[in-house]
């Protein structure tokens, strides 16, 4: 049987890999993880395969990547059905908070901009195409969000591009629009905005309670080893800290998007001063 | 390049691996490394992880054998497959049929081959 393989990284980036496949090349694994992670499988069927791995490299003592070729063409050729829900319902579902949470920080901007300056808000035909065209845009990117997150890991500069010129187009209907549609005083969009952010929030978190948790640890197949989360970090009880509750939050956008909210207050603060 | 270092051309072990790692399991459960130095011992050559364990998801799926995780002891654990007894049968039938065949073409190449069948004959132009 072979050695473990020593890792002079240093850091935490492969600290899953090293810990469920300490005989596998840490950078192989986590290629391997990515694609599968890519292909929609759980942290259980993840974990599972990558032992498998290590089991074969550790009585072998072949590296992975002799014995089974390139990291990605391998996890397609294991053509493993994902357990998780990857329906486009499900994915509605996860992306509802989101989408409800953006019309009400729109709704509280533009009301909060328009009480600084002292005017009604005036909701015109332009600023609703343009919010239609973001939330088609939200609707595209959770149906095709296989081809996104491939472009977000192997062309992010591609991605970002794309996303930028998607949110000029979704800008554009705003500016030219001049029709107004509704007239109203400021305080009812600045209400109405934070009261749909307030309901959003409840909803994402209703369906926390429902499902446990989103997060999709990658786990041993051993019942007795401690399941990994994605950062690297072993989640039993005495490592759930602060800290890796803040790490778990900033990965869901239902809790940005308030933060980001916030910020945006701030900022047309200053603007209108 | 999947299946190397052997003397046998990859196609054919392509289409008799399958027989050859349900065989390997007849006698008893084992896992996946075991599989393939059994393999090799027996001269079939190496077969790589790469070829290995999809065609051992593929026996699974098709309820041929199961598998189990074994914690390892002082080692690695290690996921042992077993033949169900879908698979036993399964084995004995192809085994039979992998004879034929090949008693057959031992036959054709020694040119002693009977037809079995009216196949016609390709026209040839003077």
């Amino acid at each position: 049987m072979s050695s473990p393989i020593e890792h002079h990284d240093g850091s935490r980036r492969f600290a899953v890999e090293q810990s469920l496949a300490p005989h596998v090349d840490a950078r192989w694994a986590e290629d391997f993880v990515l694609e599968l992670r890519l292909l929609g499988l759980s942290g259980e069927q993840i974990g599972a395969a990558l032992s498998e791995v290590e089991s074969h490299c550790a009585d072998s003592g072949e590296p992975a990547a002799d014995a089974f070729g390139d990291a990605g063409e391998y996890a397609r050729s294991l053509r493993l059905v994902p357990h998780i829900d990857v329906s486009v319902r499900a994915l509605l579902r996860t992306v509802g908070p989101v989408v409800v949470e953006f019309v009400g920080m729109t709704l509280l901007l533009w009301g909060f901009t328009a009480w600084r300056r002292g005017e009604h808000l005036e909701i015109t035909g332009g600023q609703l195409v343009g919010l239609a065209v973001v939330l088609l845009a939200i609707a595209a990117l959770v149906q095709w969000s296989d081809a996104v997150l491939r472009l977000a890991v192997h062309r992010p500069v591609l991605l970002w591009g794309v996303l930028m010129v998607g949110a000029g187009l979704g800008m554009a209907p705003a500016l030219l629009g001049s029709g107004v549609l509704a007239r109203v005083a400021a305080g009812w969009g600045i209400g109405i905005g934070a009261a749909t952010i307030v309901c959003a929030i409840g909803w994402a978190m209703a369906q926390y309670r429902t499902s446990g948790t989103l997060a999709d640890p990658i786990t041993s197949p051993f019942a007795t080893t401690r399941p990994f989360e994605q950062s690297g970090s072993p989640t039993g009880p005495a490592t759930s800290n602060a800290h890796s509750r803040l790490t778990t939050l900033a990965m869901h956008p239902e809790a940005l998007i308030p933060v980001w909210t916030v910020i945006m207050l701030a900022v047309t603060w200053w603007l209108t001063r | 390049m999947v299946i190397s270092d052997q003397p046998w051309p990859s196609d054919w072990l392509r289409g008799v691996l399958e027989l050859c790692v349900l065989r390997a399991l007849v006698d008893d459960a084992t896992y996946g490394y075991a599989i393939a130095a059994r393999l090799a011992d027996s001269g079939l050559g190496t077969v790589k992880g790469g070829t290995l364990y999809p065609l051992l998801i593929r026996l699974q799926n098709a309820d041929l054998i199961t598998a189990q995780w074994r914690a390892g002891d002082g080692g690695p654990g290690r996921k042992y497959y077993e033949l169900t007894a879908e698979g036993r049968r399964e084995l004995s039938r192809m085994t039979a049929q992998w004879s034929r065949f090949t008693e057959l073409t031992t036959a054709i190449l020694a040119g002693s081959a009977a037809p079995t069948h009216a196949i016609p004959s390709p026209e040839v132009n003077p």
